[in-house]
């Protein structure tokens, strides 16, 4: 449970609500209240955060976009750096990155990438880490949509494109995913004066 | 609505921290809105509703002891502010103004 609460914590949650859910789950409540609870308290924090702090949410989205392009620049270039050597060699499809290469090779550089915007962007705007990245989440999701929208249109009228729509969908995903865990790393614990 | 207006969760809230007294936490104060509604009510949703209202001045709150059972976490004591119960019982009144002479709601069999 402690992971839990410190997470909930690094979230922006009020140490006093942390206080409580503990108090609560040690007099009896489930596990799933627990989660649930803790799930809620996260989502209203993050979504109190975007509301309190709208212009700094349109900063942190630009500086998220302008970071996920730095890191590219970076990142691709070793991609193709690791890739191409070991496809010249025939590693492809051997199994040698993380098992199932190439596919997962891919998923794997996007979390890499996600989590290092949302790392940066958490960074340079504490303590309001979470909820400004999370604003960046929801702008990444945004852009993600109008090919999600054209892939899903086209699934219905040819089976072959929904491999492609879930490949769409899962990067728009794990952006998500990777951005807020990165927000999370950077983002320190709630200061609040009813924690010791 | 204006920005001293309260909700009615809000309303539920405040009566909640008046119906406990001096002891009024996020978990007992849970625990009321539970007992009359009968329905789980989300801790989050007391303490965004708390937030709000000590922002209009109508409770305040103070810090009680950290303690082990709690990971360390302190409580957090609310009480309601004069102005606070002067909104409680103004909203009172507008609803008891609105209620009376309403013999009937359309669709009401009792």
């Amino acid at each position: 449970m402690s992971p839990l609460v410190s997470l909930l914590e690094r979230l922006g949650v009020d140490p006093a609500i942390a206080g409580d859910l503990i108090e609560e789950h040690a007099s009896g409540r489930s596990r799933t209240w627990l989660l649930w609870q803790s799930f809620a308290a996260a989502a209203q924090a993050t979504a109190g955060g975007i509301g309190q702090h709208k212009v700094l949410v349109i900063r942190a989205i630009l500086v998220g976009f302008v970071a996920l392009n730095l890191v590219s620049r970076v990142l691709i270039p070793l991609r193709g750096a690791i890739e191409i050597p070991l496809e010249r060699r025939g590693f492809a499809g051997a199994g040698l990155w993380f098992v199932f290469y190439p596919y997962g090779f891919v998923p794997t550089f996007v979390m890499v990438r996600a989590t290092a915007v949302g790392w940066i962007t958490g960074r340079l705007h504490r303590p309001y880490s979470v909820p400004l990245v999370a604003g960046l989440a929801m702008a990444s999701a945004l852009t993600t949509f109008p090919e999600i929208y054209r892939l899903s249109a086209d699934s219905l009228t040819n089976t072959r494109f929904i491999l492609y729509l879930c490949l769409q969908v899962g990067y728009a995903a794990l952006m998500v995913v990777g951005l807020l865990v990165g927000a999370a790393m950077s983002a320190t614990p709630s200061q609040d004066s009813s924690r010791s | 609505m204006s920005r001293e207006a309260v909700g009615a969760f809000e309303l539920m809230v405040l009566l909640a921290v008046l119906r406990v007294g001096q002891d009024a936490y996020g978990v007992v104060i849970s625990r009321e809105i539970e007992k009359s509604t009968k329905r789980p009510v989300l801790i989050g949703s007391v303490y965004a509703a708390l937030e709000r209202l000590e922002a209009k001045s109508l409770i305040r709150h103070r810090l009680g002891e950290a303690t082990p059972e709690r990971g360390g976490r302190a409580k957090k004591y609310f009480t309601v502010t004069a102005k606070g119960v002067r909104a409680a019982r103004k909203t009172q009144r507008q609803l008891i103004d609105l209620w009376t002479g309403l013999r009937a709601l359309p669709g009401d069999t009792t």
